[in-house]
């Protein structure tokens, strides 16, 4: 009985991978074939017959090229010079461009960045995503040694490689969706990348820099619409932060989190939907195609 | 149509009996191939007209199981089925060596 139910509900599942207006007979085909395989019961064969048809993808058209037939060496050679210079440009928006010319600089970029994705010489998803996403984590990881200045959340590949491995994945989960749908998947998806990376980096630095740790969530937040005020308490007493009779003109805990985020949070924003804005327009245009 | 092992093993398994109506379950038998394979070939195969897909006659009620959907190749498809496997085989058949071939090979002969 169980098995049985468990064999319906995977061809539930197998029927949502088919074009629409096959469903119906598929569903009402592979059910007479689950009827043959419950009379006697063969729980096994049942299970299998429906998982294979859940975990397989059909393919019944041809399949995407990798790359688009008009391809010339012009049109590789800039693209290839956008997805290297592209990353360079947000982190320079995101740590040394004050807010209002920055929030504009950066709107521009990814415009740019829904024109460039649009005329992507690479069609098939999961290229574009590797392409564009895995220049941009190595840049982010490689500003450090370019510039000095980049310490605290900087020094924490770990947290980039997250942001990389966690937007990759929700890219490629929306390029299997509809635009509206994979804009709001992968706008929510890259921001929540940012928030876990944001945090995931700040944390180490912040305990050295007496900020409190329970307003850890609210750091992405408050670096990234600074100087709108976000909460994040008060420094804990520390001697090496400030002596005990002078704390009342020790600096704030926002400018401590703004010393120790040196612009992560922004530039990792900015990154975010750049990469979102390019992939999303070049899986757009491949479907169209 | 481009036809791989797994679509030459079905079309294979279809011309044992060209005019025969089979059922994915009975393909899925006589391929080993498992139906998350056997089904997509099979509309690919609907798709470039190769194969018929007919529901069962029956009625539901008086069978006490749901009808089944049959499968049977077109008299173009069994053609075309029939010459995409010859030109597979022939493709895939090693050329029989001459006896002046395999005497080469085993005494090479001086480049002079």
């Amino acid at each position: 009985m169980v098995t049985r139910w468990l064999a319906r509900v995977l061809l539930a599942v197998a029927v949502r991978r088919w074009p629409a207006p096959l469903r119906d007979e598929l569903r009402a085909e592979w059910l007479a074939e689950l009827h043959v395989l419950a009379s006697p019961p063969q729980p096994v064969r049942m299970l299998r017959f429906a998982a294979s048809l859940a975990l397989t993808r059909p393919r019944l058209g041809a399949r995407i090229p990798l790359v688009d037939t008009e391809l010339t060496i012009g049109r590789v050679a800039r693209h290839t010079l956008l997805v290297l210079l592209a990353p360079v440009a947000t982190i320079g928006l995101g740590v040394f461009t004050p807010f209002p010319a920055g929030l504009l600089a950066a709107t521009v970029l990814v415009l740019l960045a829904v024109l460039a994705g649009a005329a992507s010489p690479l069609l098939r998803p999961g290229a574009v995503v590797v392409a564009v996403v895995g220049p941009a984590t190595g840049v982010l990881l490689l500003a450090p040694l370019g510039q000095p200045y980049l310490d605290g959340a900087w020094q924490t590949p770990a947290a980039t490689g997250l942001w990389g491995a966690a937007l990759a994945a929700v890219l490629l989960l929306a390029s299997r969706f509809r635009a509206r749908a994979a804009v709001v998947l992968a706008g929510l998806g890259g921001l929540a990348a940012c928030w876990l990376a944001s945090t995931f980096a700040t944390l180490p630095s912040a305990g050295r820099s007496s900020l409190d740790t329970g307003y850890a969530l609210l750091w992405y937040p408050a670096g990234v619409l600074w100087p709108l005020a976000v909460p994040v308490g008060d420094l804990k007493a520390d001697s090496t932060v400030c002596a005990a009779a002078d704390c009342a003109h020790s600096p704030a805990a926002i400018d401590r989190l703004m010393d120790v985020t040196e612009g992560y949070p922004n530039a990792l924003t900015i990154t975010t939907a750049y990469v979102v804005a390019y992939v999303l327009a070049a899986t757009a245009a491949a479907r169209t195609d | 149509m481009r036809v791989t092992v797994a679509v030459a093993t079905v079309l294979a398994a279809l011309l044992e009996e060209p005019d025969a109506d089979r059922y994915g379950l009975e393909l899925m038998a006589a391929t080993g191939l498992p139906s998350g394979t056997i089904y997509p070939i099979l509309r690919r195969l609907q798709d470039a007209g190769w194969v018929t897909a007919d529901w069962e006659r029956i009625d539901p009620v008086t069978a006490g199981r749901p009808a089944r959907r049959y499968y049977r190749l077109t008299p173009d498809g069994a053609q075309r089925a029939r010459a995409a496997l010859a030109e597979l085989r022939a493709a895939t058949t090693p050329r029989p060596s001459t006896p002046d071939s395999v005497a080469g090979r085993r005494r090479p002969r001086p480049a002079w």
